[in-house]
């Protein structure tokens, strides 16, 4: 039986509408040099990089060429999966299950102020039905949003509720960059932008890069006096032309979870969890989430997230940072560091022991990956 | 601190996508017949409109023969009315992105209104009808966009 | 010891200069080839991995989301690997990985690209470079960037350009065996012929360099159990590596490929190999350009830094020696990028499984398939043998 893995480091870079300062391998050394100073080692200790980038968004094809300096992996055993850094986690986990790593480092980026957050979606659509239509991240959520609210499973309130809830856990989240002080009529009186999506429903543009250690057991207990055990792990794939499937149903988002909780031994994940990191783009995606990963009942988001009962996204979530490309896999760090105690100012309070985390990728939830998390024993 | 010196440039590629038989032939139908195809699986019947090459549940091949005629009409299943600026959108504002669920279809095409009066009117259920370009090149687009037909309710 | 992990089915395509297919309906071409030599259904697949390379050749952004459904990805877990001209080589790593980590008990790995999508595909490789130091006023194409490379090469160690075309002449005659292959030559091509190619980019002719090919192929990936349910041979996947070195840095030599060594000898401890020479019955390496083949085998630690040259023209990698090296035609023949490192290793599976077919050689039971991409940088390899 191989060793079970753990989160043993992270570090996020500042993230920002435009970080002009930095060029984007500057950006990943920096954020690599901050995980080796809070772990206290340096690329000795790194059997395996993982990095996640795209080759669009970065307007440079084979982004991880100038990756092997910069995540200091030179001369090491490299690949890019070219996801959110979540899946790069995914493949990392998958890495060191085998038995032949000790270590993985896992390093994601996305820099949308060098380059357009449109095309980097108009373009993931096929040439023929959608690309000419225009559609891309915006107008394809404002049709899931849509159908969601049709299918009366969330409100405009309900969604407005949502965003004030997550600007204010941002608020005490220094990397929640975009994150303010808003009331639901902010939300709901905001700039039109695709039916039913208003200005405050929408994430913000952000640059940023985030890296994560991981490590089998034997060695995790040696870096970290917390390793955040990864128990679950699951993956799912949806199809692709937006009118091929019921945009509401959300339908890998559940079969990932699914996945995940089998994996982790979870029956009732609002129960036997604590603490959820999902990375929804938009307000209304988050809602949809919190159903389709099991955490409250069909029609229910809203009532569920207002009850405060349990802490989604005490990060902010999307909605406050959205660096693409490493979105998800900050989701994953938040809900380690939530499980870790390190969570600064936006920790929630007692003992946790279980985490979700979510990632997406694609349109509107066409790929998702899910992790449980554990601390202690 | 100097500025950070900032380069801009574009890339500008052409491309000449292969269509394959099954899209192909719908874009074909688009162009000279002014008729929309639909995939209909030889498993489970379900038409999918637009075609692609495999009805996914399935696993089973679409081959042109499984092609068959649906409707130009059909009702509303979504939409979003856009009023964002958009670097590569298919009409000036405002239009709306919309779903339909065309008579025939087991699934929703994904297409345009542009026109006000139509704009004024958008809801689920609303009956609507394709408005042909009457130049036609074999696009997505030979269809100008969706009109609703009806007054009032569906 | 990791789990035991095999290749229980290849699917290569025809490798052309365009496949009437859409981008999905060619991986699922591969795919079905591979289910059909493993003899295994869609619903055998436990997992899914999809390699492709720059996406500015066809196109399409995260071309995975298009093509998953396509090869029985809808409902699966999947993602994407994309490491440029080495994709294919990462995309198989990825898939022997996903069922040595013990999640899954069957993965099929596919890769794959249509450069003929791309109305310019060498515009489109251009993007490789760095916008600011060279792509818009320099940029050289996979071609120039290589043949300084081979200069590098001839000048260091004092080959000549005959070095070049006695390769050609190897790999593109062995092509008339491959039914897949995309360049295939008369029956009298010679080394007189390949010198009278025209030049391309100095020291490279048109026949020391590879086409611009669409093409696909799967690799079915499946662990012991069910690998032993398996009707017909199996490859064993004994080691597998991928090492990169930097792009930029200052004591580069790009004719010494440090990387390649560095996974060259990891992939040796992993599968027990202490002499390549001797133990390796049959090696596919990437040679998108025909001078890469010695300095590949230099990489290789087939022999000394330099000696490439000479191996070559001992012969011993020559049809009939004792390491045969890309009795496919290689890269120089048919090269998709996407699908070409994972076809190195499908080759070297399929001489270990007896499936070659014409270009089958007698009695291997050990071969190694290499793949490089980015900026000759990243170098992936795999190892199969007959033997678990």
């Amino acid at each position: 039986m191989t060793e079970r893995v753990a989160i043993v480091g992270w570090a996020m870079s500042r993230f920002d509408t435009a970080l002009r300062h930095l060029h984007r391998e500057e950006l990943v050394h920096g954020v690599v040099m901050d995980l080796y100073e809070r772990t206290g080692l340096g690329p000795d200790a790194v059997d395996f990089v993982c990095d996640a980038s795209d080759d669009i968004l970065d307007g440079l094809s084979i982004s991880n060429t100038g990756m092997i300096e910069a995540a200091g992996a030179f001369l090491k055993e490299e690949t890019k999966i070219e996801e959110d850094g979540a899946f790069a986690a995914l493949h990392a986990y998958q890495r060191l299950r085998v038995g032949t790593y000790r270590t993985a480092l896992v390093v994601a980026h996305g820099k949308v102020s060098e380059s357009s957050a449109v095309t980097y979606s108009n373009t993931i659509c096929e040439p023929f039905y959608q690309r000419p239509l225009g559609l891309e991240s915006i107008t394809a959520h404002a049709l899931q949003a849509q159908r969601f609210v049709e299918a009366k499973r969330a409100t405009a309130e309900d969604a407005a509720d949502w965003v004030v809830r997550a600007h204010a856990n941002g608020l005490r989240n220094p990397h929640a960059h975009a994150a303010r002080a808003l009331t639901a009529d902010d939300v709901m009186k905001s700039r039109p932008v695709a039916s039913p999506l208003r200005l405050h429903d929408c994430p913000p543009l952000s640059d940023g890069a985030a890296a994560l250690l991981l490590a089998v057991e034997s060695e995790a207990t040696k870096i970290s006096k917390t390793p955040i055990w990864i128990d679950g792990l699951g993956l799912s794939h949806d199809l692709h032309y937006i009118g091929h499937r019921d945009l509401a149903e959300g339908r890998s988002v559940r079969e990932a979870a699914e996945r995940a909780y089998a994996m982790a031994g979870i029956r009732r994940a609002s129960e036997e969890l604590d603490v959820a990191e999902v990375c929804g783009h938009f307000s209304y995606q988050d809602l949809m989430l919190l159903e389709c990963l099991g955490l409250c009942e069909t029609g229910g988001a809203g009532a569920f997230a207002r009850s405060g009962r349990f802490p989604v996204n005490p990060s902010g979530g999307a909605l406050c940072a959205d660096p693409i490309m490493v979105a998800g896999l900050v989701r994953l760090i938040e809900a380690a560091r939530q499980l870790a105690g390190q969570a600064g100012e936006h920790q929630v309070p007692g003992n946790l022991r279980r985490a979700l985390a979510h990632a997406s990728s694609g349109l509107c939830l066409q790929s998702n990956v899910v992790f449980v998390l554990q601390k202690g024993a | 601190m100097n500025e950070p010196r900032i380069y801009e440039n574009v890339i500008r590629i052409p491309y000449s996508w292969t269509t394959g038989p099954v899209i192909g032939a719908f874009l074909t139908a688009l162009r000279d017949e002014k008729k929309i195809l639909g995939a209909r699986c030889r498993e489970c019947k379900k038409v999918w409109v637009p075609p692609s090459d495999v009805c996914a549940p399935c696993n089973a091949d679409i081959e042109p023969g499984d092609l068959v005629p649906v409707s130009d009409e059909g009702v509303l299943t979504g939409f979003t009315r856009v009023a964002h600026e958009l670097m590569w959108r298919p009409a000036d504002p405002p239009y709306a992105l919309v779903l339909i669920r065309l008579t025939g279809a087991d699934t929703d095409l994904l297409h345009l209104v542009k026109t006000p009066s139509s704009l004024d009117r958008l809801e689920m259920g609303a009956r609507v009808r394709a408005r042909w370009k009457p130049e036609r090149t074999g696009l997505i687009t030979d269809i100008d966009e969706f009109e609703l037909t009806s007054e009032g309710n569906p | 010891m990791p789990p035991k992990v095999a290749c229980v089915g290849i699917g290569i395509t025809e490798q052309k200069s365009k496949w009437e297919l859409t981008l999905p309906a060619l991986y699922r071409r591969a795919a079905k080839l591979a289910l059909e030599d493993a003899g295994m259904k869609w619903r055998d697949v436990d997992s899914i991995v999809i390699g492709n390379s720059p996406e500015l050749f066809e196109g399409v952004n995260h071309p995975e989301k298009w093509i998953g459904e396509a090869v029985g990805g809808y409902g699966k877990p999947l993602y994407r690997v994309h490491t440029g001209g080495s994709v294919g080589g990462s995309t198989t790593i990825a898939g022997y990985v996903n069922v040595a980590s013990g999640m899954y008990g069957v993965t099929l790995a596919l890769s794959g690209n249509k450069l003929n999508d791309c109305a310019h595909a060498t515009l489109g490789l251009s993007t490789v470079y760095d916008p600011i130091l060279g792509r818009y006023n320099f940029a050289a194409g996979a071609v120039s960037f290589v043949a300084l490379q081979a200069r590098r090469y001839l000048s260091k160690y004092g080959y000549t350009e005959r070095l070049g075309a006695l390769v050609a002449v190897k790999n593109r005659v062995a092509a008339g065996r491959n039914p897949t292959a995309h360049i295939k030559v008369p029956d009298n091509y010679d080394v007189d012929m390949a010198l009278a190619a025209p030049l391309l980019s100095d020291p490279l002719r048109l026949s020391d360099c590879c086409p611009q090919s669409d093409a696909a192929c799967a690799m079915i990936f499946a662990n012991e159990s069910r690998a032993r349910d398996c009707r017909g041979p199996v490859a064993w996947v004994k080691g597998a590596c991928a090492v990169g070195e930097g792009l930029y840095y200052a004591e580069r030599d790009i004719a010494v490929p440090i990387a390649l060594r560095k996974a060259a000898r990891t992939a040796y401890e992993r599968a027990g190999i202490t002499n390549p020479l001797e133990e390796l019955h049959y090696v596919e390496v990437y040679d998108a350009f025909s001078y890469q083949e010695p300095i590949w085998y230099e990489g290789l630690g087939l022999c000394e830094w330099g000696e490439g040259g000479h191996l070559f023209e001992s012969g011993l990698t020559q049809r009939g020696g004792k390491l045969p090296a890309n009795m496919s035609g290689g890269v120089l023949s048919s090269n998709s990028i996407g699908a070409s490192a994972m076809i190195r290793k499908a080759e070297a599976a399929l001489q270990v499984m007896g499936k070659a077919g014409a270009r089958q050689v007698p009695n291997v039971s050990l071969a190694l398939g290499h793949g490089w991409g980015g900026g000759l940088q990243f170098h992936t390899l795999m190892i199969f043998g007959r033997d678990p």
